[in-house]
C-alpha cells in the first residue's frame, strides 16, 4: 500500500483544494441549471416539447459544464510550481494523472451527475428514463474526464486556452455523447440499452488506458526535464 | 445566390464544385510560396549586405 | 547499412532534405498538373453520364480522391507526429506541422463537393449521412492540431503537444467513425450511399484513379513546399543555409 501513497496522497490534496474553492466547485452546476433555464425558455416550456429533447439536452449540458472545470485542472499547479516538482520527483507522473483525473471525476463528473435529477425534473423527463440515464451520465463522464484530461494536460502551459480546449475536446466527446444518449433512447423506445451501454464502457475503458500516458507525455512538453 | 446555382442544373454544381477546389487549391499553395519567396529574398540581400 | 535506411537517416538532415526537395518538387508539381489535366478531361468529357444520378455524379472525380486523401494525410500526420515524439527527428517535427493544413484543405473540399453533389443526388446539400459527419468531424481534429501546434510560443513544443493530439485523434478516429455508423443507421436507416460498392464502369473507374494519383502527388509537391519553407525559416542563421543559397546569384 505504501507505494500508492503519493497518489492517494494527491487525490486527498485536491479534495482538500476544491472544498477549500466551494465556489469554484459549484460553478459547473450553477452553468448546467443556466443553460437548462435557456432550453426550457426556448422550448416554450410545455411537457410535451421538452420531454422528447430531455436527455440529449441533458447529455450535452452535463459535457459543456464539465469542460468548464477542465482550464483549472492543472492551472494552479502549473503556477506555483507542483508541476515542475512532479517532473523532477521520483515519482510516477502517469500514476500522478490517473488520481488527478479520479478526483476530477468524484468531484465534477459525479457531481453533475448527482444533481443530474433535478435537471431532469426541470426538463420534464420521463420519470422510467432516469435510472439509465444516470447510469450512461456515470460512465460517460468518466470518458469525458480522461479526454479532459488529455486536453488540459496539452493545453496546461498555455497563457489562453478556452476555445482551443473546446475544438480540442468537443470533437473527440462525439461517441461518448452517441452512445450514451443512445442507451436512453433505447429505453424510451422499448429497447435494449446493452448494446450502446457496453459500447460507452469499452470507450471509456479504451480513453482511460489512453489518457493517463498521453497526459504525461503531455506535460512534459516545455518543462526543463524531458523524459 | 444558391437559387441562381440550382438553376444552372447538374453542369452548374459541377463546374461550382471544380471553382471551389481550385480557389480552395490556390489559397493552400500561394501564401506558403510567397513566404518562401520573400524569405530567400531576404536571406540573399543579408549575405550580399555581409559580403559587401 | 541497409540502404533504404541510410537514406532515411539523410533525409533527416536538413541541406539534404533541402536539396532533396528542391529537385523533386517541379517532377511532382507537373505530374499533378498533367494527370489533373487528363483526369478532368476523361472524367468530364469522355466519361458517359450515370443513368441514375445524370451528370452531377462527375463531382466524385474531386470528391472521393480528396476524402480518400483527407484520411490518409491524417494517418501520416500522425506518423510523423509519433516519429518526432520518439526520435525527436526535427525534420519529422515539420513534416507533421506541414501536414495538417492540406490534410484541412482536402476535408474542407471533401465537405463542399459533398454538399454540391448532395443537392442534386439527394435534393439536399447536408445530410447527416456517416461519411459526411466523419468527415466533418476530421476537419475539427485537423483544426484541433493547427490551433494548438499555433498556440505554442516555441514552435518545437507546439510540434510535440500537437503530435500528441494527433496519436490520441488517430486512436479515436475509427470509433468516431464507427460510432457515427451506429447512430445513422439507429436514426434513419441505411438510405444513402455516396457510392455504390457494386460494379463501377471502366470508364468512369481511370479518371477516379488517375485523378487519386494526382491529388497524391499534388501533396507531395504542397507538402515538400511548405516543408522547405520552414526548414528555411527555422534554420536561416544555420551555416548550410547560406552556402546553399549564397552559392548562386
Amino acid at each position: 500500500m505504501s507505494a500508492l501513497r503519493p497518489y492517494f496522497a494527491l487525490m486527498r490534496r485536491d479534495f482538500k483544494l476544491a472544498l477549500r474553492r466551494r465556489a469554484e466547485l459549484l460553478m459547473p452546476l450553477a452553468f448546467a441549471v443556466l443553460v437548462i433555464l435557456l432550453f426550457s425558455i426556448a422550448l416554450g416550456g410545455s411537457a410535451t416539447r421538452l420531454a422528447p429533447v430531455a436527455a440529449p439536452v441533458i447529455w450535452v449540458t452535463v459535457l459543456l459544464a464539465g469542460f468548464l472545470s477542465l482550464e483549472s485542472m492543472f492551472r494552479p499547479d502549473v503556477e506555483d510550481g507542483t508541476l515542475d516538482q512532479w517532473l523532477a520527483g521520483p515519482v510516477s507522473i502517469i500514476g500522478l494523472m490517473v488520481s488527478k483525473a479520479l478526483a476530477h471525476w468524484l468531484l465534477f463528473g459525479l457531481g453533475l451527475t448527482a444533481a443530474t435529477p433535478v435537471l431532469a425534473m426541470l426538463l420534464k423527463l420521463p420519470v422510467e428514463l432516469l435510472p439509465m440515464l444516470l447510469l450512461a451520465l456515470a460512465i460517460g463522464s468518466f470518458g469525458a474526464t480522461q479526454i479532459g484530461l488529455i486536453a488540459a494536460a496539452l493545453t496546461a502551459r498555455l497563457r489562453r486556452s478556452g476555445i482551443l480546449l473546446a475544438i480540442i475536446v468537443l470533437p473527440l466527446y462525439l461517441p461518448l455523447l452517441i452512445f450514451g444518449s443512445g442507451a436512453v433512447d433505447a429505453v424510451r423506445l422499448g429497447d435494449s440499452p446493452r448494446a450502446a451501454l457496453l459500447l460507452l464502457a469499452a470507450q471509456t475503458l479504451l480513453l482511460t488506458t489512453l489518457a493517463a500516458p498521453a497526459a504525461a507525455a503531455g506535460l512534459r512538453i516545455g518543462s526543463d526535464n524531458p523524459p | 445566390m444558391l437559387d441562381w446555382l440550382e438553376m444552372q442544373g447538374h453542369w452548374g454544381y459541377i463546374s461550382a464544385s471544380l471553382i471551389v477546389t481550385a480557389l480552395l487549391i490556390a489559397a493552400d499553395l500561394i501564401p506558403p510560396w510567397l513566404r518562401e519567396r520573400r524569405l530567400r529574398a531576404e536571406i540573399r540581400a543579408r549575405l550580399r549586405r555581409g559580403q559587401g | 547499412m541497409n540502404p533504404l535506411l541510410r537514406w532515411f537517416h539523410q533525409l533527416g538532415s536538413p541541406p539534404y532534405f533541402h536539396a532533396f526537395a528542391t529537385r523533386w518538387m517541379p517532377l511532382a508539381g507537373y505530374c499533378a498538373l498533367a494527370l489533373t489535366a487528363l483526369g478532368l478531361y476523361l472524367g468530364f468529357v469522355v466519361a458517359p453520364a450515370d443513368y441514375l444520378q445524370g451528370e452531377s455524379y462527375r463531382i466524385i472525380f474531386i470528391h472521393v480522391p480528396s476524402a480518400w486523401m483527407s484520411m490518409f494525410i491524417y494517418a501520416l500526420m500522425a506518423l510523423n507526429g509519433a516519429i518526432a515524439l520518439v526520435w525527436r527527428i526535427k525534420l519529422s517535427e515539420i513534416l507533421f506541422l506541414c501536414c495538417a493544413p492540406i490534410g484541412a484543405m482536402f476535408t474542407a473540399v471533401t465537405l463542399i463537393t459533398g454538399m454540391l453533389w448532395g443537392k442534386p443526388t439527394w435534393g439536399t446539400y447536408w445530410a447527416w449521412d456517416a461519411r459526411l459527419t466523419s468527415e466533418l468531424v476530421l476537419l475539427f481534429l485537423y483544426f484541433g492540431v493547427i490551433g494548438l501546434a499555433s498556440a505554442y510560443e516555441d514552435s518545437r513544443q507546439g510540434a510535440r503537444a500537437a503530435a500528441v493530439l494527433a496519436l490520441v485523434g488517430v486512436v479515436n478516429l475509427p470509433i468516431i467513425h464507427f460510432s457515427v455508423k451506429w447512430w445513422n443507421t439507429l436514426h434513419q436507416g441505411d438510405t444513402v450511399k455516396l457510392i455504390g460498392k457494386s460494379s463501377i464502369h471502366p470508364s468512369m473507374l481511370w479518371p477516379l484513379l488517375i485523378m487519386a494519383t494526382a491529388a497524391k502527388l499534388y501533396f507531395v509537391f504542397a507538402l515538400l513546399l511548405r516543408a522547405r519553407g520552414m526548414l528555411l525559416e527555422q534554420e536561416r542563421a544555420k551555416h548550410w543555409v547560406k552556402e546553399s543559397l549564397g552559392s548562386r546569384p
